[in-house]
């Protein structure tokens, strides 16, 4: 479904990623791990075109590598970013419907009004606070809705930059459940973390990235039971 | 400034007002489009301050512009209506207030409904709260800019045209109009477009009051004054909508 082909990123001349190549077949979940600074979330944007980047991306067997940003989005790609995608100035349901827009517009209010039940069935408390001002949520309630965003466009593939990152523990299993929920949907899943043992716990295959690049990869509960991942980031 | 001249140039060639205004704000409109995709959406790496530095240059050319192909006089504009002064209250005053203050409240209404109501207003304030999520949502953030260019120059226009029978239409009288306006918008808040209408009425008020028991010559002074005086007690402005970011 996706592939990445001799990616390399550079901001002015550091080199945040250095020549890698990845694939992610139709209804996989595959992660990306690694420490700070490894390149993750720069692979992330290069994949969605936010940076400037030399390489090949293919999606379903298209070339995305020069195509913008907003018309990756329209081929059903999904990215939330770990800066999140809330608009703080609308409601929560104004902020569902500016995501579904094209939605909207291509089949109707009714379409959006059945994604829209989907959604609050799922995500019960964004129901509740449906007409308050997306600012006003609180962190781990604005990354629900950032996830509730991305859902509601009905995506084929669901990418994702530290999902976790900032959440209690609680809050941390309900993204969980919703990565396991996405893959009962059929949704391809690509997802960056720093929560390892929970993430290759929910994904079937992961790539460990170093100084820009891949240095390992393979199924993730091998990669779970593998000494070097244990030593490098489960703290034994 | 646009819409004031070229309204005056098409009533001069005998056009009825109202076909004279829905040209007048569709050229602007058209102008306005084309400023944004020539100098606009080609800068390499802008930042909020280069484009207002750039489109304040733009407007000093197109200024100068008009000066050369027109002229620098000062040139009257008839009042849009048929009698010249209404009477209310035993205040006597320009038919063409009439005509501004209505022109105002639909103009708001309409803005109003547009940002608050329709999709594609929700959509034009997404993307000035967060471009890169629209972006990331298959909103194309470069059309809905060179949108929301065309409707500023189309109402501006129609703001320019319409205050012409009252102020005159010269080449540089956009200058303190888009001061004032300014003025009205801190002094209600950046941000909230009925604060900013609301602080217009404030400064507008408060220049006549100085006109009639201080002096004229003082009357743009208040204006700039009352901004000031909001600077150092509520920066925000009187009915800023509050910034909310969580971090």
């Amino acid at each position: 479904m996706l592939k990445v082909e001799n990616l390399s990123v550079y901001y002015n001349k550091a080199l945040a990623i250095d020549n890698i190549s990845l694939e992610i077949k139709k209804d996989e979940a595959v992660c990306v791990l690694g420490s700070n600074g490894a390149g993750k979330t720069s692979l992330l944007n290069a994949i969605f075109n936010t940076v400037h980047k030399e390489g090949r991306v293919i999606f379903n067997s298209v070339d995305i590598s020069k195509m913008p940003t907003h018309k990756i989005a329209d081929m059903g790609m999904v990215y939330v970013p770990d800066k999140r995608t809330v608009f703080n100035e609308l409601s929560v349901y104004e902020n569902l419907e500016v995501a579904a827009h094209k939605i909207i517009k291509r089949k109707g209010k009714r379409e959006f009004a059945k994604n829209l039940d989907a959604i609050f069935d799922q995500f019960g408390n964004l129901y509740e606070k449906r007409s308050l001002k997306a600012g006003y949520l609180s962190g781990g309630e604005q990354q629900m809705l950032s996830v509730a965003q991305g859902l509601i466009r009905s995506p084929v593939m669901f990418v994702m930059d530290e999902p976790t990152a900032g959440l209690s523990p609680k809050l941390m299993d309900v993204v969980f459940d919703f990565i396991s929920f996405m893959r009962t949907q059929h949704i391809t899943i690509l997802i960056v973390e720093q929560n390892v043992n929970k993430t290759l716990k929910a994904t079937d295959r992961a790539y460990i990235m170093e100084v820009g690049k891949i240095v390992d990869s393979g199924f993730s509960k091998d990669l779970l039971d593998s000494e070097s991942i244990k030593k490098a980031y489960l703290g034994g | 400034m646009l819409g004031g001249i070229i309204e005056f140039l098409l009533l001069k060639q005998s056009l009825p007002i109202g076909i004279s205004l829905l040209i007048s704000a569709t050229v602007v409109s058209l102008i306005a489009v084309l400023i944004h995709r020539l100098f606009i959406a080609k800068t390499k790496n802008a930042t909020e301050l280069s484009l207002i530095i750039m489109t304040i240059g733009i407007s000093i050319t197109i200024r100068g512009i008009v000066g050369i192909l027109v002229d620098k006089n000062a040139h009257p504009v008839k009042p849009f209506l048929s009698f010249s002064s209404v009477s209310l209250f035993n205040l006597v005053f320009s038919s063409q207030y009439v005509i501004v203050i209505f022109s105002t409240l639909v103009l708001a209404f309409l803005l109003y409904f547009y940002l608050k109501k329709t999709l594609s207003g929700k959509i034009m304030q997404a993307v000035s709260m967060n471009s890169l999520a629209a972006r990331l949502f298959g909103i194309d953030v470069g059309l809905v800019q060179m949108s929301s260019f065309a409707i500023s120059g189309f109402i501006g226009a129609l703001a320019g045209a319409i205050i012409a029978p009252i102020s005159f239409v010269q080449y540089d009288m956009g200058i303190m109009f888009g001061l004032k306006g300014f003025a009205a918008c801190v002094v209600g808040g950046f941000g909230n477009n009925n604060g900013a209408l609301i602080g217009g009425l404030i400064i507008g008020v408060a220049e006549s009051l100085s006109a009639g028991y201080i002096s004229s010559s003082y009357k743009d002074l208040i204006a700039f004054l009352i901004m000031i005086l909001v600077l150092f007690v509520k920066p925000s402005g009187l009915f800023a909508s509050k910034d909310i970011e969580r971090i």
